[in-house]
């Protein structure tokens, strides 16, 4: 949690409105009810994964919330070698995706916000409502297309799964590119540096926080995604976390203690991703200033 | 602090990673063997997974130690019922990924042949030694257009579960013979008067198990009433309303009304079918329609619930028909079929595969491992079989013979989402009258279809 | 460099000249070279995939049967059905109450009352509210589905914490329970993006309005919403699309029941193609919500009154 206290909470040269930054706020009656407002929603939040961590360790776990008969059973049930494999399978698959993605994104988020590109209004429209579209329209298609390819394996998926978070990708980067000044860029022109050299001493470094933003947007996406590697793998070996999810529910047997300990497991390496990026990037709100007006 | 270089070290490491993780996967061996696909549902069908495993390894390694020439490789597919049929449905689209052998669901072999994938069986099957064991209604599972196209190996049926100790306490007999729908209803009358806070009566109702729930729940009324068809082959339509339909959704409604059903939580949900095995268990539930693998759930092999004392509280009968008229029981049947791709390579080593699947052995262990009958009336009565899960094992074989499949044909699950609904109405809202139920069926059923593909019947 | 980027890259502020800035520069051939790989990518996965897709919905494809390997144009024979599909027109109903009242009101108001409040909470209540809001949008679907599915049925915690453990919300209110759920899992996202857009609200004006003695309310009305709104109209886009493709919630929820009163367009069209076997009729469908995602499109273009 203490990562999280430092994503709100870095060194902000440029913004008084943080609150740490200023001496601690005056304790008055509408700064008290703004924190327990807070503090309310906060439980609300809380209140749904209530099940899935009392369930994880209960040993008579059901759909209801119960006080929990304490075991460990469920975690070593379900870290079978197997569920083991999809955990990695889901990180290959993850990784893969976010790196080709949120790298072709950077490319072009730069071209889209730099440079005149004939039917650029156009093109940012198809990019967006691209985005609104539910992949399982898709399946038949790709997989028809993925066949023919010969492509049904672990690295085209993963290549799919990156492009169904593209979209979203370019559009976060484009706009965190656009709120960095172009005076220094020109600056670097001046002295005859080459766009990639622009790009990655200048670009690179100054958007980080939305890069990393559309990054872990892009992880998100294909950690969760069920469908598409269910449709596009077929070795026993290569499916990834949720469809071991399934394997807790067959047709007659439900076993709800093992579906939250793998759902516990499987929350943990997207927090823990978030929380070293957070780290890594350091001050503010990761996507500050990704949206432009 | 905000190197970005240090975020390069970490994309790289994360690159690094990701590429081992892929890389120490096992690669696809190369030999000269003919190599035997098999695809089947891996999650869904057996009660666990690790037994699913178990059986489909098993077969892998007997069949590559009994022919050298050949190898088995596994096609597992995860996911739930839908998924498995997406799947296959999409692996069948190309002769690259189709199975050579896939286990399909009994309910649309007739849409699988006619999709062209299979192959017909018919003189391999002539010459087994099980075939001919099968009983008539299971054969005719795999049989579309007079050509055999898959085998059973594995079957659902269904009986009625009572708590035989509530029985005693409400004044009811036990052993209990049903004979007819009206004695169904009085013994669910007689167990809420005299036992208050029990559940009388599951009965599914409701579209969350689509056409799961009518199998192991309406489908059997329906089997048994008076005029139990919901497919007209003769005009290829689709029953909407007919005597059967109402009598059955009358009894639906007789059970909801009187506040003998489930309430829509446990109806309702996502595993409905399942939920009545923890609420006999908990002893909250007295009678139930229900498939024939509760019994084995409760052995501790499955233990899903754990209940090893069942054998001495829960009896279990056949379903009786609605006025108790011939064969006096009746239940719906469905379970997952072996068949072979059209295109198949090597036919024999298909066939083999298939054959092997067959044996007493694997039949047995499969009908253990997921809840099955096994088709072959021999093994349905081997004391492997029937001492896994005494008494229910043996009702379900007795069952078996007198059981109906559902139909076969394409919008089969376009009907029973109509039904379902119906009968969800009449669970959820008591005051829903047979006549309104009847409607919903038949407006949903024609403004998916079309009103040139349903009928009444009169 | 670490040093200025810190510098440069947090004032996202309003003075500053934003939107593209080389317009003045002539079209360069190596731009293409920039957008070469995501215009490949987007091309041959997505819009050949969409566009196909898009044909399937005027075709007889069935996902099996006699039609499922020799499929043929139909013309309008699926649009016939559409146009009379009375679940159809439910399901365009349901769509609009989840992508529009979940999905653009209740996470947007959600996501910015929590971006406002975290503004001047104390670091301590701000840290853990934002973490657990935050771990909830980052959850994965099928784990945020069976979590809501668990705790709004009944014995599950909001019926015990109403003091009625027998009360079965999820199937006596489904369509709000699944709109919640939505809620629930997505406002971690437009709290993030809203509380970035709060850096750029200038503090001397806040300060000087509160000198003033403005009161709290006025002064988000008349001060923060205006300066907040290019960042609020882009966040409903997002949030709005984030929501019409979240198919897997209320799939894994209700599955489009009781009934078919949850049975939004992204659930109809997989019920149709995978479980009725309708592969085009689920197709079509699909092309119905890619019109509903170009209109969101060019809505927010006029809306927004924004250069892209």
């Amino acid at each position: 949690m203490k990562g999280l206290a430092r994503v709100t909470s870095g060194p902000d040269a440029l913004a008084p409105e943080d609150m740490i930054s200023v001496p601690a706020p005056r304790v008055d009656a509408q700064a008290l009810v703004g924190n327990l407002l807070l503090l309310g929603i906060g439980v609300l939040f809380m209140l749904p994964l209530l099940w899935l961590i009392f369930s994880s360790i209960d040993a008579n776990a059901s759909w209801g919330i119960e006080m929990p008969q304490i075991t460990a059973k469920n975690f070593s049930d379900v870290t079978t070698s197997d569920n083991v494999t999809s955990l990695y399978n889901s990180f290959y698959l993850a990784a893969i995706a976010t790196i080709v993605a949120t790298a072709v994104a950077t490319l072009a988020g730069y071209a889209l916000s730099r440079r005149r590109i004939p039917l650029k209004k156009s093109l940012m429209l198809i990019v967006l409502f691209l985005t609104g579209i539910p992949v399982s329209i898709m399946i038949v298609p790709v997989y028809q297309m993925y066949v023919t390819l010969n492509w049904l394996s672990l690295f085209p998926t993963a290549v799919f799964l990156g492009v169904t978070g593209l979209p979203f990708e370019i559009w976060l980067i484009k706009n965190f590119i656009d709120s960095v000044p172009i005076e220094l860029e020109e600056a670097a022109r001046m002295e005859r540096a080459g766009t990639l050299q622009i790009l990655r001493t200048l670009i690179l470094p100054l958007a980080l926080p939305g890069i990393a933003a559309a990054a872990i947007y892009g992880f998100i996406n294909a950690w969760g995604s069920f469908l598409i590697p269910l449709i596009l793998l077929s070795s026993p070996g290569d499916q990834p976390g949720p469809v071991t999810i399934y394997s807790f529910i067959g047709a007659a047997v439900v076993r709800y203690g093992d579906i939250a300990a793998f759902s516990v497991l499987y929350s943990v390496p997207v927090i823990v991703l978030f929380l070293i990026m957070s780290r890594l990037i350091g001050g503010g709100f990761l996507l500050g200033g990704a949206i432009k007006g | 602090m905000a190197s970005w270089r240090h975020l390069g070290v970490f994309f790289a490491m994360f690159a690094a990673l990701a590429l081992l993780s892929g890389c120490s996967l096992p690669g696809t061996s190369s030999s000269s063997k003919t190599v035997v696909t098999v695809a089947y549902g891996s999650t869904y069908v057996f009660d666990t997974t690790p037994l699913a495993n178990k059986w489909w390894n098993g077969i892998k390694t007997q069949f590559d130690k009994k022919y050298s020439n050949a190898e088995v490789k596994l096609v597992p597919i995860g996911g739930s019922y839908t998924d498995i049929v997406n799947k296959l449905s999409l692996l069948y689209r190309s002769s690259s990924t189709a199975p050579d052998v896939a286990q399909l669901p009994t309910a649309q072999i007739g849409e699988w042949a006619s999709s062209g994938y299979l192959l017909p069986l018919n003189n391999l099957v002539t010459k087994s030694s099980w075939w001919s064991t099968f009983p008539k209604v299971v054969q005719s599972e795999g049989i579309f257009g007079g050509q055999i196209y898959a085998v059973d190996t594995g079957e659902n049926d269904s009986m009625m579960y009572y708590n035989m100790t509530m029985f005693r306490k409400a004044g009811l007999p036990v052993p209990w013979h049903p004979k007819t729908w009206q004695d169904l209803l009085t013994a669910s009358q007689k167990i809420k008067a005299k036992l208050p806070g029990v559940i009388p009566m599951w009965l599914n109702a409701g579209t969350s198990s689509g056409t799961n729930g009518i199998l192991q729940g309406g489908g059997n009324l329906i089997n048994g009433a008076s005029n139990p068809t919901i497919y007209d082959s003769a005009t290829k339509k689709w029953v909407v309303d007919s005597p059967g339909l109402r009598e059955v959704l009358t009894f639906y409604h007789s059970i909801f009304s009187q506040g003998l059903g489930a309430p829509i939580s446990d109806l309702f949900n996502p595993a409905a079918v399942t939920v009545p095995l923890s609420l006999f268990q908990k002893g909250q539930l007295a009678i139930a329609v229900g498939s024939n693998y509760y019994g084995g759930n409760w052995t501790k092999t499955i233990c899903a619930p754990c209940w090893p004392q069942a054998t001495q509280i829960m009896g279990a009968v056949p379903i009786p028909t609605i006025n108790g008229q011939a064969p006096g029981s009746a239940s719906t049947l469905g379970g997952w079929d072996l068949a072979i791709y059209k295109k198949t390579k090597d036919q024999t080593a298909a066939w083999n595969l298939l054959d092997l699947m067959e044996n007493k052995d694997n039949q047995i262990n499969a009908a253990n491992w997921a809840g099955f009958v096994p088709p072959n009336l021999a093994y349905t009565k081997d004391p492997l079989f029937v001492n896994f899960a005494p008494p229910y094992n043996a009702v379900s074989a007795q069952v078996l013979p007198n059981s109906t499949i559902t139909p076969s044909s394409a919008d089969y699950s376009v009907w029973g989402q109509g039904f379902n609904e119906a009968t969800g109405a009449l669970a959820q809202k008591p005051s829903t009258t047979v006549d309104s139920a009847i409607g919903i069926l038949k407006s949903y059923v024609t403004n998916q279809l079309g009103a040139s593909k349903v009928e009444t019947l009169h | 460099m670490a040093r200025s980027a810190q510098a440069i890259t947090i004032p996202a502020s309003l003075e500053m000249p934003s939107g593209p800035r080389q317009d003045r520069e002539h079209f360069q051939w190596g731009s293409l070279l920039l957008l070469l790989p995501s215009v490949l990518l987007l091309a041959g996965l997505f819009l050949f995939p969409v566009g196909y897709a898009f044909y399937l919905g005027f075709t007889n494809l069935a996902l099996i049967g006699p039609t499922a390997q020799n499929f043929q144009f139909t013309g309008a024979a699926n649009l016939q059905t559409l146009v009379h599909d009375s679940v159809f027109y439910q399901s365009l109903v349901l769509t609009f109450i989840f992508v529009f009242g979940s999905g653009v009101v209740g996470v947007t108001v959600l996501g910015l009352l929590l971006a406002l409040l975290m503004q001047h909470a104390v670091g301590v209540i701000r840290a853990i509210v934002g973490s657990i809001v935050i771990v909830s949008w980052m959850l994965p679907p099928v784990t945020a589905a069976l979590i809501w599915y668990a705790f709004s049925t009944a014995n599950g915690t909001m019926a015990v914490l109403a003091l009625n453990p027998k009360a079965d919300y999820l199937h006596t209110a489904p369509m709000l329970m699944v709109c919640l759920a939505n809620i629930w899992a997505t406002a971690g996202f437009a709290m993030i993006v809203l509380s970035a857009g709060l850096r750029n609200v200038p503090a001397e004006i806040i300060e000087a309005s509160q000198v003033e003695g403005a009161r709290i309310w006025h002064r988000f009305w008349s001060i923060t919403l205006p300066i907040m709104w290019p960042t609020i109209v882009t966040t409903v886009l997002l949030v709005g699309l984030l929501t019409l493709a979240n198919f897997s919630l209320v799939y894994i929820m209700t599955a489009g029941g009781p009934g078919n009163s949850t049975n939004i367009l992204p659930v109809y069209s997989y019920q149709q193609a995978f479980s009725f076997d309708h592969l085009a009729y689920g197709a079509l469908l699909g092309d119905v919500m890619v019109v509903i995602a170009t209109i969101l499109a060019f809505a927010y273009v006029r809306v927004a009154r924004v250069t892209i």
